[in-house]
Order: C-alpha cells, then sequence, then structure tokens
C-alpha cells in the first residue's frame, strides 16, 4: 500500500458504514415544462472493498446514478449515503471538498489536462488540496510507476495512447489515495487488451489498496472482474447473478 | 495553481499567440502614439526646458513661451538685487519675417540672448557661441534649413529688413510651431524685430547654491507684482497647455490612441473570452474532481496575468525598439515612465475583466457534464 503523509485522516466513525447506500433514490431532469424521470426509487448498498458494477441500456439512468453517488448531482428524493456523509446535505463547496479528499473519478473520455505531463495531471488534485508541488510531483511519480507509465511522466496527453492516457486518469483516482474509485466506462475507449489491462489494474488497486470502486459500464467482456453487478433497468437498481471476480494476474 | 494555469494556456498555443498579439499591439500602441504625443507637445516648451535657468520672469499672465509679452529690461536690477538670485539674464523672443534668396518669405521665431549666458544660449542650444560674435550673426537649425533655402555658412538672409548671416547650425531643435528658430545675440534680436531696446520678453534666473526656489519665487513675485514668476518646469508645463487647450490636439491623439487601445483590447479580451469557454471541458473535469469555484476563478484569472504579463513585457520591448528605430527630432517619441506604467495596469485590468467574464459560464458548469459528454 503506498504510503500517504499528504492525506488527511478519515472520519473513523464512518468506516464500519457500507461505501454506498441509497434508499428511495430519484431522480428527472427537467426541460422547462418536460420533466423526464431517470431513476425512481433506487435501493442499493455497496460495501466497503468492493468492486461493484453498474450495467444498463443507454438511457437506463446509471451514469446519473454515479454522478449522484459522487457528489456531481443532488436526487430529488431519497437518501443517498457515500462513505458516511449524506450528500444531499453538502454544500458545492463541501461536495467538492468531498470529492477531492474522498473519491477518485476516471472518465470515458479521460479529460485529462492537455497542457500538463502525465505528472502533473496525477498531481492536480494534490495542488488542489493544498499539497506542496514538489510533494505532489513526488506523489505522481509513485502512482506512475504504480500504473506502469514511470517512463511517460513527462509526456503530455497527446503523445500518449487511449491506453495510456487511462493509465494516467486512474493514477489521478489515486492521487488523494480515495477511499471510493468510480469509473465511468474505463473501457469504452479502450481496445479488449487494453481494456483487460486497465480493469485488471483498477481491481489490483481495489484488493490491494483496500478500496471500493463502483465501475458504470456496457463492455460485457469486463464482467468478471466484478464483486457484484447492479443492473439499472427503467430507473430502478436490480440485483444480478455475480460472476466469480476474477483473480488478479501476477 | 500558477504551474496549472501556466500550461493550460500555453496549450493551446493558437489562441495563446493571437491573444499575446492583442496585448503587444496594445501596449505598442498606447506607447508610441503616446509617446508621440508627448514628444510633440514637449517641443512647445523646448525653449524652457533647453534654457537651463531655474527660474523665468515675464509679463504678467504670460502662457506661452514662443508668444511672450514685453517686459522692461530694467526690472534685471530689482531681479538680481533679490537674495538667492546667482544670475538674471534677459531674453528676447519674438516673431518675424526672413526674406528668401529666391524671392519667398519664411515667418521665423527670433530668440536673442546673451553670448556669455550661461542660460537660454549657446552652451544650452548646442551651437558654437562664438559663430554668433561675428558680424549680423544667426544660427538655424540644419533640420529647418530646407524653409530658408538651405543656407550654407555665410550665406546671407534678411530678418525684418535687416542683413543677417548664418555662421552656425543647431541639430534638431525644432520647436512646436512650424517657424523656423533663428538664435542670435539680444541686441541683434531687438533689430529684427524692431523692438525698443529697453524692452525683452523674460529674464531667466539661475539660484544660488543652496537658495530654496520656492522661497527666491515669492521674493522675486513680491519685488515685482507686475511681473510673473515661474520656475522652469512650471513654465514649461503651462506652455504645453496652451497648446493642449486651445487647440483641442489633445482630444485628437486621445480620440485616435482610443480607438487603437479599443480594437487592441477587443481582440485580447474575444480571444481570452474564447479560450475560457473552449476549455469548458477542462474546467468542469476540474470541478468533478473537486476543484472550488475559487480556484477555478484563481486559476482563470493566474492565465490573465501571465498574458497581460508576458504581452507587456513583448510590448514594451518592442516600443522601445520602435522609439529607437522612428524617433528623430521633427516627430519625437518620448515614453514616459507614466505611459509605459499605466499602459501595462490598463492592459492588465482589462485581460483580468475578460477572463473574469467567462468565469461567469464556468460557475455555472455542471461538473456532471464530464460524465454525461
Amino acid at each position: 500500500m503506498i504510503a500517504d503523509p499528504l492525506i488527511p485522516d478519515r472520519p473513523a466513525a464512518t468506516a464500519a458504514l457500507p461505501a454506498v447506500a441509497a434508499l428511495g433514490v430519484a431522480k428527472a431532469y427537467r426541460r422547462g415544462a418536460a420533466v423526464t424521470p431517470v431513476l425512481d426509487g433506487v435501493e442499493l448498498t455497496i460495501p466497503r472493498g468492493q468492486c461493484a458494477f453498474l450495467l444498463g441500456p443507454s438511457g437506463s439512468g446509471k451514469t446519473t446514478l454515479l454522478s449522484m453517488i459522487g457528489g456531481l448531482l443532488k436526487p430529488d428524493a431519497g437518501k443517498l449515503s457515500v462513505l458516511g456523509s449524506d450528500l444531499t446535505r453538502l454544500t458545492p463547496d463541501a461536495a467538492a471538498e468531498f470529492r477531492r479528499t474522498r473519491l477518485g473519478f476516471i472518465f470515458q473520455r479521460f479529460h485529462l489536462l492537455q497542457g500538463l505531463t502525465a505528472s502533473e495531471n496525477v498531481g492536480a488534485p494534490l495542488i488542489l488540496s493544498g499539497v506542496q508541488p514538489s510533494q505532489a510531483r513526488q506523489r505522481a511519480e509513485e502512482l506512475l510507476d504504480l500504473v506502469g507509465l514511470g517512463d511517460f511522466r513527462r509526456q503530455i496527453p497527446r503523445r500518449l495512447s487511449v491506453g495510456q492516457c487511462q493509465r494516467v486518469a486512474l493514477a489521478r483516482a489515486l492521487a488523494n489515495d480515495p477511499e471510493l474509485i468510480l469509473a465511468d466506462e474505463p473501457t469504452a475507449s479502450l481496445d479488449a487488451e487494453a481494456g483487460q489491462q486497465a480493469m485488471q489494474l483498477l481491481r489490483r488497486v481495489t484488493v490491494e489498496m483496500g478500496r471500493t470502486a463502483v465501475v458504470v459500464t456496457h463492455d460485457a467482456r469486463i464482467l468478471p472482474f466484478a464483486d457484484s453487478i447492479l443492473a439499472v433497468e427503467r430507473g430502478r437498481v436490480v440485483a444480478q447473478p455475480t460472476p466469480t471476480a476474477r483473480p488478479l494476474s501476477p | 495553481m500558477w504551474n496549472i494555469a501556466v500550461k493550460m494556456l500555453s496549450a493551446q498555443r493558437g489562441k495563446l499567440l493571437t491573444a499575446l498579439v492583442g496585448v503587444v499591439f496594445s501596449i505598442v500602441l498606447v506607447n508610441v502614439q503616446g509617446g508621440l504625443f508627448v514628444g510633440l507637445i514637449r517641443k512647445a516648451g523646448l525653449l524652457v526646458n533647453q534654457g537651463d535657468a531655474d527660474i523665468w520672469v515675464g509679463h504678467k499672465q504670460m502662457n506661452n513661451v514662443d508668444f511672450p509679452h514685453d517686459i522692461p529690461r530694467s526690472w534685471g536690477q530689482r531681479i538680481r538685487s533679490v537674495a538667492g538670485v546667482a544670475l538674471a539674464e534677459p531674453y528676447l523672443v519674438g516673431h518675424s519675417v526672413m526674406t528668401l534668396p529666391s524671392g519667398g518669405f519664411e515667418q521665423v521665431l527670433v530668440v536673442g540672448s546673451d553670448p556669455a549666458s550661461q542660460m537660454g544660449s549657446a552652451a544650452q542650444l548646442q551651437w558654437d557661441p562664438d559663430a554668433l560674435r561675428q558680424p549680423d550673426a544667426i544660427v538655424v537649425d540644419r533640420l529647418d534649413a530646407h524653409k530658408i533655402d538651405n543656407p550654407a555658412l555665410g550665406d546671407l538672409r534678411e530678418i525684418g529688413g535687416r542683413r543677417a548671416r548664418v555662421t552656425g547650425f543647431t541639430e534638431g531643435v525644432l520647436g512646436f510651431l512650424v517657424t523656423p528658430y533663428v538664435f542670435t545675440t539680444l541686441e541683434r534680436a531687438t533689430e529684427f524685430l524692431a523692438r525698443p531696446s529697453g524692452q525683452v520678453s523674460y529674464f531667466l534666473v539661475k539660484l544660488a547654491p543652496g537658495a530654496d526656489a520656492a522661497a527666491v519665487r515669492r521674493r522675486l513675485q513680491a519685488r515685482l507684482p507686475d511681473a510673473e514668476v515661474y520656475d522652469s518646469d512650471q513654465y514649461a508645463q503651462i506652455s504645453i497647455a496652451y497648446w493642449l487647450q486651445r487647440t483641442g490636439i489633445g482630444i485628437s491623439f486621445g480620440a485616435a490612441t482610443v480607438l487603437g487601445l479599443f480594437v487592441g483590447l477587443v481582440i485580447v479580451a474575444q480571444t481570452l473570452y474564447a479560450s475560457v469557454l473552449d476549455r469548458l471541458a477542462e474546467f468542469g473535469a476540474l470541478k468533478a474532481i473537486g476543484a472550488r469555484d475559487r480556484q477555478i476563478l484563481s486559476l482563470i484569472l493566474n492565465q490573465a496575468l501571465l498574458l497581460a504579463a508576458a504581452g507587456s513585457a513583448l510590448g514594451l520591448i518592442a516600443a522601445a525598439a520602435l522609439q529607437q528605430l522612428f524617433s528623430t527630432p521633427r516627430a519625437p517619441i518620448a515614453i514616459p515612465w507614466q505611459i509605459a506604467a499605466g499602459s501595462c495596469v490598463l492592459v492588465t485590468a482589462i485581460c483580468l475583466a475578460a477572463a473574469a467574464a467567462p468565469f461567469l459560464r464556468v460557475r455555472r458548469i455542471d461538473p456532471a457534464m464530464v460524465l454525461q459528454s
């Protein structure tokens, strides 16, 4: 496990609670007078230390659910507890701090900052947390080593392959040593081999570092990496038979 | 944060270059146009600035060094008797007409002083003082020579019906008026201008070492209630203000400068605005990973500051280079530090405002967009 002197203490009292607990969560999008319900009465529990997958067809609401778990959207109704915090009660600044200190995001299109090197991209969340640049750089380089990109730390995203960008995004998600990693279609832009490698890495991080991951995906090829699969259908979450999680390759 | 701001900005080289060109253009425009204006208007106080006197004494309500009113030469004794006055030299300035060999004529501004004087004379106006000791001697500026049929040394002209011989040239002593200066002795100037010998235009006063200028001025004013007493800087400013207020030249120059500046700054503002809007996804991603609004604002303002600083530095270098290349006595470019500093402050303020405006858009970004895009 990576030593993290930069990371603040976590609230111990919430450690026993599930990573994510939703009760009757509902969300609708409004455009003018038109109201489009997306989620309606979502109930789910994701225990800590699991790699949970959210599956579902386009428009089923899985990305909306992930956004709410990530504190990017607020539910219209219901209760949503993430890492013991009631996200519905957080102010925008508090939600930003919650995301910065306790969550790690991997976006489908990575959203790396184009002018920054791989190392600077990984260190960006630390800089936002007020960590000294030299310490942020050191931590970023450790994380790039962890994801196998130690030799690419000075490359800007344009010079990296899609798979490498994905690994940089994973390293960035780990920068603040988050308790919960949220990944949106992490393999959508990758070929089969790169997708498998990315999931191996994500799973390794989850298991070895004792973190929880919630992964939104369409990609059936990566289902064996899930500890639990939650299908989102017509605005509700339906548990699916869970495959035996694939063991880590050496 | 500064590093992130710099790197994000430099990632868009095309836009960065466009904005940089806009800032440089604005800085160069303000400084060169402003420098031309200052250079031109300072010529209105040329005789004062080159005169090397500490105090000018002239007629009540004198308002332009080139348009004096006569005062009695006898005031000289009273001025010299004032405590703190080391020297007081008479100085005559007036308009006359020079008749040219071609049959034409030219209005000239005759300046008469004692060739041995330490003020407003040879030593200050560049030419050999001995030149004026020759009979009928006058000194004109080489750059004005074409106006008076390009005289060679020793050539004759006629001023106010009196014979004048060109015995020397100054280099670049050009006034605000189009009329050439003709430097000569006080007595000869009196003849050229057909003035009574007991009249002069000014007394130029040099202070005794350690004398308090303001106190001497007060004493002079008390001794000569019908005179106007100014220190040199004051009188130069008054002469400049004369042209500024009576011709509207400041408004004309200012309007042209403001228009050009406006164009330059619109380029900067538009480019900065577009540059921020182009990166909404990046700002959205930063918000999603936990950046606060004020951190994003700080990032955007840092970028604007960087752009303003780099553009100002390059602009000032370019303006200084243009000044070196194109400043001439006829069209001097004088860039005072106030214009240089003011232009940088103005451009920085505009850059900050232009960057802060799209922040309102950035603030409204829903960070969830990065998951939904």
